[in-house]
This record gives C-alpha cells, structure tokens and sequence, in this order.
C-alpha cells in the first residue's frame, strides 16, 4: 500500500521549541521519511507552504506569539496553499482542549496528543493518509465546487457503510446548506438526532432553521446545541443572531459577554458584540469590542483597513452620543488618531477618502466645525481627483458626513440617488436604510411601518414589553428611526409605571435616548423627544434619591 | 481573577507537560543503545514520567471540572483504533517491563463518545496496570444491551477490597502511595458519567478475578 512508503513524501514542522521538532524529525526518520523542513513560527510556516507543496504537516496548536496553530490552517486554507490532499495533524498538549473541540468549521485531519512515541506516529500517519486517499474524490469535488457530484460520492459512501460514513454524513450537511438546499439538509440533521443528540447535528439543525427564518426553533436548538458543547463559538453566535432578530438585543449582547471565557480571540465574536452593542445604544461596549476586533485581527485573515475604520467610526459614534465631555474627548482623540494611523498605512485610495470622511465626523463629534469642513473638503477632492467614481462604502460615509456636518439637501441627494440605482438590490437597500433616520427603499417603509403599527397595538393593549420586543426587532434595520426609538422609550416608562421603578431599564431607557442625541430642532417629532427625555429625568432622579 | 488563575495554571501545566515529554522522548532514545542494568532504571524513568503526565491532564481535568470548563462532546469514533491508540502510546512502556498487551473486539465497530477524553483513561489506566500487573494485560473490547464495555484486565494482585466498593469516589482517609490512582478513578467515573444518551449514564466498576485473574477495570458508556 503506498500509505506507508513515505521516501516521497514532503513533511512540514511547525513548532516553537526547537528541541521538539528535534524529536518529530527524528521519529520520521525512523519512518524512512526522507524530505523534512521546520518551522518555527506561523509566518515562517507560511513561507515555506508558499514555496512547497507539503503532503504532511505536523503543527503545534501553541506556537507563542502570533498565530496559533488552528489559525495558521484557516490562512493557509483561505490562501489556497492548503490543498486538500495535504494531511494537517495539530500536535497538543492539553491545555488547548476548548479550541479543539470548540470550532467545527476549521477541523484538521488529526489531533495527536503530547508525548508522541514512534508506534502512534505510524499508525497515526498510515490511518490519515488512508482516509485521504479514501476522500480524494470528494473533497477534489469539493475544491472544484461540484458539490451536487460532492453530495452523490457521500451517498456512496454512507450506503456502503465505510469507515468514513461518519464524516461523510457530516459533510453531506455542510453541503446541502451551502447549496441551499434546506428541507434535505434538515432530514438529515433530524434524522442523526432521532438516535443521537449529536451535537455537531443539533448545530447543523439550527443552522438550517435560523437560514429558513424560524428564529424562534432555531434559539431553542442554538441553545440545545450550546448545552451539548459549551465550547462550541458558533452556537453562542446563532443564538445571539436569533434573539437579535427576536427583538431581544440585550439578552443577545450577554451571551456574547458572558462567554469571554471561550475562543477570547475570535474576531467574530467581537465583530457581532460591537453590532450589537450599537443596536443596544451601549457605545461603550461597542467601542471596546471593535478595539479587539483591530487588536485580533492583526495576525490573522481578517485584517485590513476595513477593521480600523469600523473602529474609528464607531469611536465616533461613542462620542457623538456621550454626554460626558470627558468621555467624547477621549472617544474623539482615539477616532482621530487612529484615522490619522490608517490614512498613513494605506495607499488605497478609498481607504484614505473613507478615513477623511470618518475624520470630519470625529471633528464634528468634538465641535471643531472648521476642522470638519476640511476634512470633508479634502474627501470630495480626492474623489473628484478619481473621476467621481468611488465604492459603495466610500459613498455611504459620504452620505453619513453630509447629514452630520449639516449638508441635508446634499446627503438626500447622494441617499436617493443609490436608492434608485440599488433599488433592485436588498442587501444594499438595507445599507442605505440604516444611513438615514426614515427608510428610503419601498420595502424598508412598508417594514417600517408594519412594525410600529403592531407594536402600537401591543402598547395599546397593554403588552408593554412585547411593545418593546416588536420596535427593537425593527430597529435592527433602521437603528437611527427616530419614531421607533421614542416608541421603545415609551413602551419602557410604561411598563415601569405599571411594575416599579427598575434600575436596568431606566438604563435602557438612557441608551436609547442617547443614540437620538443630536436629532433636529425641526424633526416632527423634537417636541415628543424632548418631553420623554423629561420624564426620563424626573424618574432618574426619583431612582437615585429612592436609592438614598 | 478566577480566568487569570485558570489562564496561569493552564500554562503552568502546559509547560510541565512538555517537559514530559522531552523526558519521556529522550528516554526512547537512550533505551535504544543502552545496558541491561541501564534498560531497567529507564522502564522505571519511563513509567514514573507517565505517571506525571497522566497526574497532571487528571489535576488539569478535575480543575475544569470543578469550574464547569470540562466539555464532554460525544461524537461517533471507531473503538479499536482509540484504545490501540493508546496501546501504541504505551508500546515502548510495555516492552520495557515485557508485559505483552492483547486486544480483542471489533476492529469495524464504532461508539459514540469523548475520543480525547476517552482516550486519556485507557491511557491512564494501561499505565497503572503496567505497575501491578504480572506478565500481561488484556482488554475487551464488548458491545452489547445498548452498551459500550472496555474491560482491562491483569493477572496482578487484584485491586484493593476499599476501591472495588465505591470506585472513583472520594473519601477523606488520604493516602499517599495510591493518591494519584485514586485521582484518576475519579477523573474516569466523572467522565464516564457525563456520557449520556436517553436516561443513562456512563460509569466504572473495579473487579478482582475476570479472564487472567487479576484486576478488571470496566469502563461502561451507554
């Protein structure tokens, strides 16, 4: 069998102590292996996956600073310098269980624990090769893209009961979610749990319910699939998905607090704490999330100048809303440096507008309108100097500058201009509602509008928090709605008017009136902002002297 | 404060782990081209630092244990290759002291549990049964009446009549000289217990008689 002749075959060690890949090297030479290169670190690794293709990788989960080694597989994957006929063992001491067991989406072919003897390296190797070649043809279907050809070869597999069946089954479920193809995809998840609470089935269960809108399901399995793996990331995040879409932001930012413990370098994770932050008008958190998602990001595939703006811009948001002049100071200076940061890093050319753009909100944020001017002027020059043409999000911060510096005709113009040219496009008819304090697009309106007349009837029957529940699911795509927000207030003072004063949602109360800060003096709807904001007051300060 | 513990001791004992297994690494290494008198003090070497690693994944586990950060996650692995896995970890323990392993079962059939955690315990119990047992070990490998067993059985002495009765509990008259065994009896019946499928649950029963006479530690995962 050629699964153990390995004089042909290409090794790769990656790992930070020397004295280790000492004793791989000298285990693989006692297997014949003849081609062996080291590694040290995950950007070493790297060069040398650019310059060979390896058929073995022996990786250290822990390799000091900078990647790790589950990390360094995803870049090599997202690279393409992984081929799929490379066999990628992580080498762990244990230390690095919940890593291990917590992803299900970037699985290598092994793990093997710490101390390795020369007998299961053998047999580790014949086993991981033999399942290669066994898998050949699926996964070469896979990295072709011929996932229905994909999907027949698992059928194969699975009906003659090989060794493989069960990876077979689990791959034929990513399939079918790839393709969309959900009713097939949830027979089969449903199938596995009926004689197994799997959890790799329970997850691939919700998946399909969250993709088919039945938000409430797919909480309940997020949450069954979190029971089963309390490891696992991507269950949290699908449950904090639903209760967003449920109308329950607050309960959706605790999750993701509360599991800090669990993949603490998981961009992802921040990325989605620092969205919902923001929905939750709690600009504090999102700033803090969005530091981490630059400070993660640095070592891995995710970074780029993208990140960095989010940051800054949500800096600027922070201190737009505070009213601690203290606090929009220091929110200010941080946007303003780290866009300074960036426009100096990048040579794009929309980056470096996007950051002028971003930059004369932050100045806008402080009161420093001459500096404002000048940054947005700076912006538009740029832009004309490109011929006018710029991207998506370079026009959306535009748009975002106008309407904060106080050019309203110009950002209307610019808004209805996309709205018209992206009109047969949802996803970006979305982007532009979220811009603007009323919806543009046709379906954004009529969302709108359906959901402040259920909430108010809610209100009217006396379902305060349902009230609340149904704005707050509307407000996710229309975050700046003036009318929503007011509504969401008010549903709250009457609650508390009906059950007590209570600490947390006069909180609540606080940071939604927060994100109205700024709001015109000739809004239709100043007055009513102003009077809530009132009785706010009149109660905050009934709290704090009950307190006393 | 506690998640900085927990981030300090993982690390500590990451580190002691590596150095484990350099020694453990090393001592193959020396046994290749050594004396006979040499040979048996490295068995020894080689047994007495299996025993640390298997000690410290056992403080390392009851730690997480204790703060809720042990993950139990069941998926479908095939029996033979896990527990000839860790007869393969073994091999070079085994020979030094010539005690021959022998597996029987099911090399095709597959069972639905923790293949890490699983592992550890086979691991954990082939090593300590290489200090009482005679000349050999064998295990069983038996599914039947909705259960999975692995029996380890050796012709030693037999284990003591206090831990057959309550096998992996913990009582308060401490001893020194088997501590760490009954560390890793518990670290297995918690394991064990935290395999579960419809209203049963997994467990360990100690023995003494069983097909060579000695111990039988019998591992039951439902």
């Amino acid at each position: 069998m050629i699964t153990d002749d390995y004089r042909d075959k290409r090794f790769l060690i990656v790992d930070d102590f020397e004295s280790f890949q000492q004793i791989l090297k000298r285990l693989l030479h006692d297997l014949n292996v003849k081609s062996i290169d080291t590694a040290l670190n995950a950007v070493k690794a790297l060069k040398s996956c650019e310059e060979h293709q390896y058929d073995v990788i022996f990786c250290d989960f822990d390799l000091g600073k900078g990647q790790n080694g589950l990390q360094l597989m995803e870049e090599l994957r997202h690279k393409n310098l992984l081929g799929s006929g490379t066999v990628f063992i992580i080498v762990t001491a244990d230390s690095s269980r919940d890593a291990v067991i917590g992803s299900l989406e970037y699985k290598p072919d092994a793990y093997m624990n710490k101390p390795i003897s020369s007998a299961e390296l053998k047999s580790r190797l014949v086993k991981c090769l033999k399942q290669k070649n066994e898998l050949n043809d699926i996964n070469e279907a896979i990295d072709s893209k011929k996932f229905g050809h994909a999907i027949k070869l698992c059928d194969e597999k699975i009906k003659s009961n090989s060794r493989q069946k069960n990876w077979c089954l689990k791959t034929k479920g990513q399939l079918l979610i790839q393709l969309k193809k959900w009713d097939e995809a949830e027979v089969l998840f449903k199938t596995v749990l009926k004689s197994r609470q799997l959890f790799w089935a329970q997850l691939g269960y919700a998946d399909v319910l969250a993709a088919k809108d039945q938000h409430n399901d797919a909480l309940t399995a997020y949450r069954l699939a979190y029971q089963e793996n309390s490891a696992s990331l991507e269950a949290y995040e699908g449950a904090a998905r639903m209760l967003i879409n449920l109308g329950n932001p607050q309960e959706a930012q605790k999750i993701l607090e509360q599991i800090s413990h669990i993949s603490s370098r998981s961009v992802s994770r921040q990325r989605l704490l620092s969205d919902v932050s923001k929905i939750n008008g709690d600009f504090e958190s999102a700033a803090k999330a969005s530091r981490k998602v630059v400070r993660l990001a640095e070592n891995s595939i995710h970074k780029n100048a993208e990140n960095e703006l989010d940051l800054a811009d949500t800096l600027t948001e922070a201190a737009l809303h505070s009213s601690d002049n203290k606090k929009i100071k220091a929110f200010a200076k941080e946007a303003l440096s780290t866009l300074q940061q960036t426009h100096k890093d990048n040579t794009d050319q929309e980056i470096k507008i996007q950051s002028k753009l971003i930059e004369s909100r932050a100045y806008t944020s402080i009161n420093d309108k001459k500096s404002a001017e000048k940054s947005l002027e700076s912006a538009e020059k740029r832009i004309e100097k490109n011929g006018g043409i710029s991207n998506l999000r370079t026009q959306l911060e535009l748009a975002k500058s106008y309407l904060q510096n106080g050019h309203k005709d110009k950002a209307n113009q610019l808004l209805y201009k996309l709205a018209e040219e992206y009109k047969n496009n949802p996803e970006v008819s979305a982007k532009l509602d979220k811009v603007l304090d009323e919806p543009i697009s046709k379906i954004g309106k009529h969302d709108v509008i359906k959901a402040n007349k259920e909430g108010i009837q809610m209100f009217e029957a006396g379902d305060y928090l349902e009230a609340v529940q149904c704005f707050l699911k509307a407000t996710k795509n229309f975050p700046k709605h003036i009318g929503l927000r007011l509504n969401i207030i008010q549903s709250l003072i009457f609650q508390m008017k009906k059950s007590g004063l209570k600490p947390e949602i006069l909180r609540q109360c606080d940071q939604h009136l927060s994100i109205l800060k700024g709001i015109n003096t000739d809004n239709p709807q100043y007055k009513r902002y102003l009077s809530i904001g009132e009785t706010l007051e009149t109660l905050n300060k009934n709290s704090n002297s009950g307190d006393t | 404060m506690k998640e900085n513990i927990d981030f300090h001791l993982a690390s500590c004992i990451h580190d002691m782990k590596n150095a484990i297994s350099l020694i453990l690494n090393t001592v193959d290494q020396l046994n290749a081209d050594s004396q006979k008198d040499t040979k048996r003090h490295l068995a020894n070497l080689n047994y007495e630092a299996s025993r640390l690693n298997n000690d410290l994944i056992h403080m390392l586990g009851v730690y997480r244990l204790d703060s809720n950060h042990l993950h139990v996650v069941v998926d479908e692995h095939n029996i033979w290759d896990m527990v000839n896995d860790q007869y393969l970890k073994n091999q070079s323990l085994l020979e030094k002291y010539n005690i021959t392993l022998e597996i029987n079962g099911d090399e095709e059939e597959d069972w639905f549990f923790d293949s890490d955690l699983v592992a550890s315990i086979i691991n954990n119990i082939i090593v300590n049964t290489v200090r009482y047992t005679k000349t050999k070990i064998l295990i069983n490998i038996k599914v039947d009446d909705s259960y999975l067993n692995i029996e380890i059985c050796d012709d030693g002495d037999g284990y003591p009549e206090n831990m057959i009765s309550n096998p992996g509990e913990t009582n308060n008259n401490f001893d020194f000289r088997n501590g760490s065994t009954k560390l890793g009896l518990y670290f297995a019946a918690q394991i064990a217990k935290r395999h579960k499928n419809n209203a049963k649950e997994g467990l360990i029963t100690l023995n003494n008689g069983g097909p060579l006479g000695g111990g039988v530690f019998t591992l039951k995962l439902p």
